[in-house]
């Protein structure tokens, strides 16, 4: 991948990375406010916010982290395979996807309930949290993260056998 | 921070691979038990008709939405939600 393509997508997968945990942020403050507040006017727009950021920004995020990580890692000496901390990424990265996406059509249908002028004030308060899968969720982002920026070491059998390979070639050529 | 990838390493899992394959088979096991002894008490089913506490029975008769509930919720209630695509 040339350098220019390569930090185009480095910039692309850092500013999703980083965006999901933000909007991840967002929703763990509304999450807390359906835990912490009585007022069912507040709670109401919480759920309602809620669907929002998950809809149309933590999704999203998550998605263009996903590919962006693919792409980068698919175009640079990294691969996908090579590195434990590459493996474990994806594989943190598409878990945490999974759960989101499971999490949607619940977090989708307290904001109706909660918008519902038949919905009382007590079935309101009664929807419920999801603040278990937020902080986790976040945990997981930051796993990723400091892994991104620390980068540790370790081969699989794979990178390990490639790199032989490519130091070879070098040995080889003239 | 880190050199170029692969100086003077082998291909043995490093340890914090281990340790992070524990605790995540810890966590998953922790899901799983919540899953199978908890009475059903976990999962999103458990909020679709559920109403253990009595507090919700307005939510009983929802099912959940086709589409999404943001857009539902701007012509119910009249709350300023931007009409995104």
């Amino acid at each position: 991948m040339k350098s220019s393509s390569r930090k185009f997508w480095l910039t692309t997968h850092i500013t999703s990375s980083v965006g999901w945990i933000g909007a991840v942020a967002a929703f763990i403050v509304l999450d807390i406010t359906t835990v912490t507040n009585e007022d069912a006017a507040v709670l109401r727009a919480a759920y309602i916010g809620m669907d929002l950021i998950t809809t149309w920004a933590i999704v999203p995020l998550a998605v263009a982290a996903f590919v962006t990580g693919i792409i980068i890692s698919l175009g640079t000496k990294w691969g996908l395979f090579r590195h434990y901390w590459v493996i474990v990424t994806l594989v943190l990265t598409v878990l945490a996807t999974i759960v989101l996406l499971i999490q949607l059509p619940l977090i989708s249908h307290r904001a109706d309930v909660a918008t519902d002028p038949a919905t009382t004030d007590d079935g309101v308060r009664g929807l419920g949290n999801l603040l278990l899968h937020s902080i986790g969720g976040t945990v997981v982002l930051l796993v990723i993260t400091v892994l991104n920026v620390y980068k540790p070491r370790g081969f699989t059998r794979y990178g390990w056998r490639k790199q032989q390979e490519d130091a070879g070639r070098i040995d080889e050529s003239p | 921070m880190h050199g170029a990838p692969g100086e003077g390493e082998g291909h043995h899992m490093p340890r914090w691979v281990k340790v992070l394959v524990i605790v995540g088979a810890v966590v998953g096991l922790l899901v799983l038990g919540l899953l199978v002894f908890g009475n059903g008490e976990h999962g999103p089913s458990r909020h679709f008709g559920g109403n253990s506490d009595g507090s919700s029975s307005n939510t009983e008769s929802h099912t959940p939405p086709a589409g999404h509930g943001a857009k539902a919720a701007s012509h119910a209630v009249g709350v300023g939600v931007p009409s995104w695509p």
